[in-house]
């Protein structure tokens, strides 16, 4: 249902200068998911937060937050939003406390319980009184987050939240979201180019290569609706190639010396093999890998990185 | 309510940077110099000069109000140093800040982008009257203690002004040529914070600012461009020199004070503007 559609774009686009940010990006996230926005560096993620934060005005299209147009570069929905884009910026002159009371004050000002719950959360009790030049990158970057926290959020927009964190860093903040999520229904979107901290953090996911949204959806069903690489080992693996590069739906095959590799639906294995042997070819062996995360993104963002270069 | 706030959290930071205070220093060392001199060598030559071709003055000649008169009236004071550190302070309230990647998270709060420039705004002029408030009170603090109350020998360094005003007087007219340098220094707050949120670079924002002080200076002296210099703003610095004339000529202070408010608001509602509109890369 509409209503519970915390984040919509329609036709977003973004241009600076001549080169597209992001060409005709349709986004839907709906309250309660944890929304991945997955890509290469430089794909458009950043961007796209930009114009969902009110950072940057779209060129053409339009962003919706809770309903609510994000227009005249502000985000509309107010101080339901928690916010952190990209590198982690604080005053280093000011403690951490200064830090998250002056800003806080911005959305309406928070008491000084809230701010010793989010310093709690994120693990940075002890040094909260410590001027933030003081802090390591990691700490920053909690901090950062824990400035996104006040007041609470309805909804929380991470620009790569784990960039920079060491591993306990990394399980503090991947716990943290799991808990926000989970407990208090807090709606996150957050851009990564980190597989593996998408995976185990998202429900949704969305990939974005040359500023154009190639895959979106249940992550679970992206990768199941997903295609199988298959390697096929024969006698002949030039004729097979040129047999399975006529096959409908079979994509990015090419020939070894002993096999062939090729992207197909799982259905088409057995019509594969049964085409192959009926060609007269000998089929020592069909071993289908099923596509992870990593070869999806890798098989998505290749070809579309390739075309927005030659568009730009 | 947002403009309270935000002007409250620009002043905050600005009070939490030692930068802020560098100014206070400058211009403490700066009267503590004059008034070493002149308690160790006596008054100024040109006080000095003036006087004594034209008057026999029995009493003292330096007293406690002159030390502020004295520090306005320096060249170097309204025309280069509290207009470079207004400039520096100024020219870092937007760019500063989108140089360190701050601008962004201020900018992701739930507060109109133009309550945020105004409490920036409003942090530059007060910065400046407080810098020439400091300079006015210090100083003046600093005459009285080392050279006791009296009247005020007034002069122009160019010698067209001669008078004595007695102290109550004096210091009614230094309080008012004080706050004329204020304004004047508001004028050169506005144009660095318009210059602010177009560069990126704090020194380019204050650089520029400089410049255009410098080339308004210099078109002011070019015969050419005589026709231009009721627009100039440096010509308007000295407005206080008005506060110590004989008779105040107040359609004089009123036009200047016209043209220093223009100085004032154009630029503040031209950065009001860009800043709207602008795109936050950084």
């Amino acid at each position: 249902m509409s209503e519970e559609l915390v984040i919509e774009t329609e036709g977003l686009s973004k241009r600076y200068g001549r080169t597209w940010a992001l060409r005709e990006v349709d986004l839907r996230v709906e309250r309660g998911q944890v929304y991945g926005l997955l890509g290469p560096n430089g794909a458009g993620k950043s961007t796209s937060i930009r114009v969902l934060t009110g950072l940057v005005g779209p060129t053409a299209g339009r962003a919706r937050l809770f309903g609510r147009p994000v227009g005249a570069r502000r985000h509309a929905a107010g101080g339901v939003v928690g916010v952190a884009v990209e590198q982690p910026a604080l005053y280093s002159y000011l403690s951490g406390r200064e830090n998250l009371g002056m800003l806080a004050a911005l959305s309406g000002g928070v008491s000084e319980r809230a701010i010793a719950e989010a310093l709690e959360l994120v693990g940075l009790r002890g040094r909260e009184d410590d001027k933030v030049s003081t802090y390591s990158h990691g700490m920053r970057r909690r901090l950062y987050l824990a400035q996104a926290l006040l007041p609470e959020p309805e909804l929380l927009i991470l620009d790569e939240p784990a960039s920079g964190l060491d591993p306990r860093g990394l399980v503090l903040v991947r716990d943290l979201l799991h808990r926000l999520n989970e407990q208090r229904g807090v709606t996150i979107f957050l851009s990564s180019h980190l597989l593996h901290e998408v995976e185990q953090l998202c429900t949704h996911l969305a990939i974005i290569a040359g500023g154009r949204v190639v895959a979106q959806g249940p992550v679970e069903e992206l990768l199941s609706g997903a295609q199988v690489r298959l390697e096929v080992y024969t006698n002949n693996p030039r004729r097979a190639l040129s047999l399975v590069g006529a096959y409908h739906g079979v994509e990015q095959a090419r020939a070894g010396p002993k096999v062939v590799e090729l992207y197909c639906r799982p259905y088409a294995v057995a019509d594969i093999n049964e085409m192959l042997v009926g060609e007269g070819l000998r089929v020592f062996g069909l071993i289908p890998h099923h596509e992870t995360l990593e070869d999806l993104y890798m098989r998505l963002t290749e070809d579309n990185e390739a075309a927005h270069d030659a568009d730009n | 309510m947002k403009l309270r706030t935000t002007l409250t959290i620009e002043l905050s930071k600005m009070l939490a940077q030692r930068g802020t205070y560098v100014g206070c220093v400058v211009l403490g060392v700066l009267t503590g110099l004059l008034v070493w001199g002149i308690w160790r060598l006596g008054p100024p030559v040109e006080l000095q000069r003036a006087v004594g071709e034209r008057f026999v003055i029995g009493g003292k000649v330096v007293t406690g109000p002159l030390i502020p008169l004295l520090l306005l009236e320096f060249p170097v004071t309204l025309h280069l140093l509290i207009p470079l550190l207004v400039a520096t302070i100024a020219g870092g309230l937007v760019a500063g800040e989108k140089r360190a990647g701050t601008l962004r998270t201020l900018m992701t709060r739930p507060v109109p982008r133009a309550s945020l420039l105004a409490g920036k705004l409003l942090a530059g002029w007060l910065y400046a009257v407080g810098l020439v408030a400091f300079l006015g009170l210090f100083s003046g603090l600093v005459g009285y203690l080392v050279f006791g109350r009296g009247d005020l020998v007034v002069m122009s360094f160019h010698g067209s002004t001669f008078g004595i005003l007695a102290e109550p007087q004096a210091l009614i007219r230094l309080a008012l040529g004080y706050a004329l340098a204020a304004v004047a220094m508001m004028a050169i707050a506005s144009p660095g914070l318009l210059l602010s949120t177009i560069c990126d670079n704090p020194l380019t924002a204050t650089g520029l600012t400089i410049a255009i002080l410098f080339v308004c200076q210099a078109l002011g002296l070019i015969p050419y461009f005589k026709w231009l210099e009721p627009y100039l703003l440096t010509e308007y610095i000295s407005v206080y020199h008005e506060a110590f004339a004989s008779t105040i000529d107040w359609a004089q202070v009123a036009s200047s004070t016209k043209y220093l408010a223009a100085y004032i608001v154009v630029p503040a509602i031209a950065a009001l503007l860009i800043f709207q509109r602008r795109d936050v890369l950084c």
